[in-house]
């Protein structure tokens, strides 16, 4: 292993010379490889969807477009208005929510029919003054709208209503708060539950008979109808093969459809007719990604952008040199071009990950580069012309910059275990991406160094300009091995109590809480959660296989049961259910003159089968919001307060657990039967923690894998083990430091681990690299730990610093969970960097760690001074 | 709610929504196609007319150029007696009780439609299982109808006796054939008032020239798509009066349909006015007694 380690170092050191050589030839295959790369950036498409992180026959999302496929959308936009006078019964308030209502539900009335709107997404529409109704008064059945075209006239009246709503089993919490300052709109829309070939025929005008006979010929082409025949009894056998090629393909959501949504949306609620009387807050999927569109991702190209520049001003300030500014900053963004173009090339679909490839090449690009760029001007300042100090740096620096880019793309390379399409995806990218980052610095920027170089080649400096950074360097170059002991008894103390910190630290996504808490969004959901019944919605859908299976009142207790269950158990979490149950007991109580006695599910079939007849009969449109057509499928919907998936997991889990249990016996009856969790929410809490875990797994793995690798390459267990501490111990801090602030890991904070396993390796390697060579040289252990901490070290701090002050833009972010991911990488940087300087070179002095030199009278042929 | 239920025969022009349709008037061939609607909508449909009647509802898959169920169809089964009233014979009452499926065999509907817009129909409703009446009393009518006939993809809408009055016209082509017969095609677009009320914003209508029997319409929703393909099949002249045995509704948004078809058939027999009360429904012997005499007229 050392020979191979010094043949690879000569191998580095041959490089610049051999790309100097051939330079034309290398600049040309450079060139030409960007042209073809970069045509594929083109390809490139981001998908926001949920759906893109299922593969596509995953029964997780089959099972979720079957009820979409029966139930329509589950995305719905609660409303909440508060009314300015303090009641959402005044006739100020009502004429409002009326008006609002109407004009989402004839909003077409103004526009030419065949000009499609973003409107169109919106299905129903149902408040306070529309909501279903059913009373019977003598032998007159009321099936009708709560309020309807009629509003009250006198107090009295009003008060009557109030009273109610109130008493209503379903509308409080629904359309009304308990004190009725708030009401609520419900907002059904198609989003995610529509099907791309959906087209609308946009002619320019009806009247014009062109256009129509166009419309004519489309309608001909679709298919002649004449020739069909319409068979309603034979075949349905063969439903499966027939429903395996018709299963809907519904309109993956992306983030801009709901912000065109929301633009033609929200100067709706900004019309001065209703905020006189009205105060809207919109919750739900579509108000939250239209943040995310407008304000979130506007902000984050901002501090990506600032980031940057603010990058090229620390390297400018460390380097004082335009090209040393310039050549690390190409790198990087041809690095990440190239990638991006690679993927399109690839016809893979990139989900958001992509953001944290941009970080990893902008880290391990820069890192590379700087550790060049440092070595070189280190090497000139001690009075080496061009050439040589290329093939010095080279030889220090080149087999580090290798090492540290393979460890983080094997550590990348590794999420290719996790059954998740995207990640999988990213992990391979990534580790693309690094490993390109590489080959640039490696063959490239030495090219570009003798195009442009830092300082001017024939120019010799005196060692008289010492980088000020250089003095601070070697003003703590001896703190290490002087109080070897301190410093470790200190880290210790530190470690412990950051342990402890850290061990109180939830994995938890909340994706409401990642929102700034000032923002509209934040005070909806509050209000949603505190005043009606919550702003999420659970589906579970029931599939009992056979027809009519929901008339029978067997199943309906069970549901009951389930209804009752979830209020005992989570009466602070779940605000309401919502299922055919409440239809069959007010249905019923309608049948029996509004008897209170009789809200109840009636046990006989016959009965009960009649009764949601005749609930069907008047509103078949809501029936089919519970039930499917044939009464073999049925919904039940859990609306609950918002909360991480820290208490959703458990809670999901629980419930289909119940579930289980609470509908095994009717299996006899039933044997196809199946209950199951369903729904955006129930999706989503489970991939949010399935990444998180797997995020964790794998860079455990990621871990355990680089450890390994750092053991074989120095062939020594000894310093294996040793470089280990100093790159647990910024995860240590940032979990500690997040345990100690109660800031939970989600998907998005947990990318900290990898950025940080990524920089604090490759600062270890630098250094190890360069102690190694320094032993090799012929130094001892103090000696090679000076010259360490000056040559690498100054490397290794101009990488920290550049990238800590590039993070720290993010605590500008609107996005919570970035700005503490900007903080805390930027703090972990840092600290890597203090650990390096002061923790390994301790670690090294107490257990002797000297590559085993003691044992050999080895010495180096080329000799490197130090002054002591 | 406020369904006329059980004109099932008519859905001659099925209905539509949409503003910008002041300019259409102007149009010179307007005045041919609303001609054509008032015969389509003036044909004789008989006086009376006695059935029994199959409607099947299921979602649908294309299985070469089959439209087959991709499920095992609902099946309700009903009889159904009707007859005509008023000056113009456009006031109807109807009777209408379900023989399957078993659990809702006996429930009954009586009701009585009217010409005059301004007059709301009145619908009464029997629950076998209750032994209960129950009149039908509905909101708003300035609303969309919700309600579908017994769950299907007829829509109330789509079985009403649309006024000429509520559309303007266009005719899209003179010479069209379908099913072999020649057309007219047919543009209905709704007046504002109309469109307030109308699930839909447009309908286009192939008219048999000589039978007046619409054979087939397109209705677009309010969204401007195409939300509903209805047929007619079978035509056959009973007694005088041409009759679609089939009608099927193809829900091209839902990929669901429903199809009715004329088990058996009889025009113009006579029926009994007493027949058509809340008696029909309470009382069973009642019932009975004229039903079987009406079932000796089925063909």
């Amino acid at each position: 292993m050392e020979k191979y380690l010094d043949r690879v170092n000569q191998f580095f050191e041959q490089v610049p010379d051999w790309v100097r050589k051939y330079r034309v030839a290398v600049w040309t295959i450079f060139f030409l490889a960007n042209v073809v790369i970069l045509s594929g950036v083109s390809w490139f498409k981001i998908d926001m969807t949920l759906e893109s992180y299922f593969q596509q026959d995953d029964p997780v999302k089959r099972a979720y477009d079957r009820f979409r496929a029966q139930f329509g959308s589950d995305e719905i936009i609660f409303l909440i208005y508060e009314a300015k006078d303090g009641d959402i019964f005044s006739n100020n308030s009502l004429q409002a929510v009326k008006r609002i209502q109407n004009e989402l539900l004839n909003y077409r009335l103004t526009i030419p029919a065949d000009q499609p709107s973003e409107l169109d997404h919106i299905i129903d529409v149902t408040s306070i003054v529309n909501a279903d109704y059913m009373e019977s008064q003598g032998g007159d059945l009321l099936a009708r709208h709560f309020i309807g075209d009629q509003l009250p006239q006198t107090e009295a009246e009003r008060e009557t209503l109030r009273q109610m709503a109130l008493a209503h089993p379903s509308y409080p919490g629904l359309y009304i708060s308990d004190d009725s300052r708030f009401g609520a709109i419900v907002i059904k829309t198609d989003f995610g539950a529509y099907v791309e070939e959906d087209i609308v025929i946009s002619t320019e005008s009806t009247n014009d008979l062109g256009s129509a006979e166009r419309r004519i010929e489309i309608e001909a082409e679709e298919f002649d109808d004449e020739t069909i025949e319409v068979d309603m009894e034979s075949e349905w056998n063969d439903v499966s093969e027939l429903m395996a090629d018709q299963t809907p393909k519904f309109h993956r959501m992306q983030i801009d459809d709901y912000g065109l949504f929301m633009r033609e949306f929200q100067p709706i609620l900004e019309k001065k007719d209703y905020t006189d009387h009205l105060k809207f807050y919109p919750v739900g999927n579509a108000p939250v990604m239209n943040f995310f569109e407008e304000v979130v991702f506007k902000d984050l190209l901002v501090i990506s952008v600032a980031s940057l520049l603010l990058i090229v001003a620390v390297l400018w300030i460390l380097f004082r040199s335009v090209s040393a500014v310039i050549w690390p900053v190409v790198v990087v963004v041809v690095s990440f071009l190239w990638v991006v173009g690679l993927i399109g090339w690839s016809g893979v679909i990139m989900t958001m990950m992509i953001n944290i490839i941009a970080f990893l090449i902008l880290a391990v690009g820069v890192a590379d580069a700087i550790h060049i760029l440092s070595g070189y001007l280190f090497f000139r300042q001690q009075n080496q012309d061009h050439e040589t100090a290329l093939r010095s740096v080279f030889k220090k620096s080149g087999l580090a910059c290798f090492l540290t880019s393979f460890t983080t793309a094997i550590g990348l390379f590794s999420l290719v275990l996790v059954p998740i399409v995207p990640v999988r995806n990213f992990g391979i990218f990534a580790a693309l991406g690094v490993e390109i980052a590489f080959l640039i610095t490696v063959f490239i920027l030495p090219l570009m160094l003798d195009l442009w170089a830092p300082v001017a080649k024939n120019v010799t400096l005196d060692d008289g300009r010492i980088h000020p950074l250089q003095r601070l360097l070697r003003m703590v170059e001896h703190v290490g091995y002087d109080y070897a002991k301190t410093v470790i008894v200190i880290f210790t103390i530190l470690s412990v109590l950051l342990l402890i910190a850290g061990s109180g630290i939830k994995v938890n996504s909340n994706f409401v809480e990642i929102l700034p808490p000032g923002s509209l969004i934040r005070q909806s959901v509050n209000i949603a959660d505190e005043k009606l019944n919550g702003s999420q919605n659970f589906e579970i859908l029931l599939d009992a296989g056979q027809a009519d299976a929901f008339k029978d009142p067997d199943l309906l207790n069970r549901m009951a049961e389930l209804e009752e269950y979830l209020y005992e158990t989570y009466p602070e979490l779940v605000g309401k259910t919502t299922s055919l149950v409440d239809i069959a007991k007010s249905s019923y109580k309608a049948l029996h003159d509004n008897d209170p006695a009789k809200y109840i599910i009636p046990q006989e079939q016959e009965v009960l089968a009649q009764t949601l007849f005749l609930y069907n009969n008047a509103n078949p449109k809501n029936r089919r919001l519970f039930v499917s057509d044939d009464y073999s499928q049925a919904r039940f919907t859990v609306s609950a307060k918002n909360q991480g998936t820290y208490i959703y997991s458990p809670f999901v889990e629980d419930i289909q657990n119940k579930v289980d249990t609470l509908f095994d016996s009717a299996k006899d009856k039933y044997p196809d039967l199946n209950v199951q969790l369903t729904g955006g929410m129930s999706l989503m809490c489970k991939l949010l923690d399935y990444i998180s875990w797997s995020q964790i797994k794998s860079f455990g793995l990621a871990l355990t894998v680089i450890s390994v690798l750092l053991l074989i390459v120095f062939g020594s267990v000894k310093i294996g083990i040793i470089a280990l501490f100093p790159n647990l111990m910024p995860i240590v801090f940032v979990f500690g430091v997040m345990g100690f602030f109660g800031i939970s890991l989600d998907t998005d904070t947990l990318l900290i681990a990898p950025l940080i396993i990524g920089i604090a390796i490759d600062d270890t390697i630098h250094f190890l690299t360069h102690y190694r060579a320094g032993l090799r040289a012929g130094s001892d252990i103090n000696g090679s730990i000076r010259l360490t901490v000056r040559e690498a070290g100054q490397a290794i701090m101009f990488t920290s610093l550049v990238l800590s002050i590039g993070f720290l833009t993010f605590m500008f972010s609107q996005h919570m969970s970035m700005r503490n991911f900007g903080v805390l990488s930027s703090l972990a940087i840092m600290l890597a960097l203090v650990t390096d300087l002061l923790l390994l070179p301790a670690l090294f002095k107490v257990t002797k760690a000297d590559f085993g030199r003691s044992k050999r009278y080895d010495t180096g042929s080329s000799t490197v001074s130090v002054e002591s | 709610m406020k369904g006329r239920l059980f004109i099932l025969t008519i859905m001659a022009a099925i209905t539509v929504a949409t503003a910008g349709t002041d300019k259409a008037m102007a149009n010179s061939t307007d005045l041919d196609a609303r001609t054509i609607m008032q015969r389509a909508f003036d044909r004789d449909d008989g006086r009376t007319q006695v059935s029994a009647q199959k409607l099947s509802t299921c979602r649908y898959a294309m299985k070469g150029k089959n439209l087959v169920c991709a499920e095992k169809p609902r099946v309700k089964k009903f009889e159904s007696i009707k007859k005509d009233y008023g000056p113009n014979e456009k006031d109807t009452r109807s009777v209408s009780i379900l023989v399957e499926p078993p659990a809702e065999r006996g429930i009954g509907f009586l009701q009585y439609d009217y010409e005059d817009e301004n007059k709301d129909a009145d619908q009464w409703m029997y629950l076998s299982a209750f032994g209960k009446v129950k009149r039908i009393v509905s909101g708003n009518e300035n609303e969309p109808k919700e309600g579908s006939f017994f769950g299907s993809e007829f829509g109330y809408e789509d079985m009403e006796r649309p006024h000429l009055d509520d559309y303007t016209y266009q005719l899209l082509k003179e010479e069209e054939v379908y099913q072999g017969r020649p057309c007219w095609v047919v543009e209905s677009l709704p007046t504002p008032k109309q469109a307030r009320k109308s699930n839909y914003s447009r309908s286009i209508s192939w008219i048999d020239k000589e039978r007046l029997l619409t054979l087939k319409s397109i209705v677009y929703n309010r969204q401007g798509k195409r939300a509903k393909r209805i047929t007619m099949r079978k035509v056959k002249q009973i007694d005088g009066v041409w009759v679609a045995m089939q009608v099927n509704v193809n829900n091209l948004i839902s990929k669901r349909m429903s199809t009715i078809k004329f088990s058996h058939i009889a025009i113009n027999v006579d029926v009994d006015d007493s027949f058509l009360t809340l008696r029909t429904l309470t009382d069973g012997a009642f019932r009975e007694r004229h039903m079987k005499t009406y079932r000796n007229t089925l063909q």
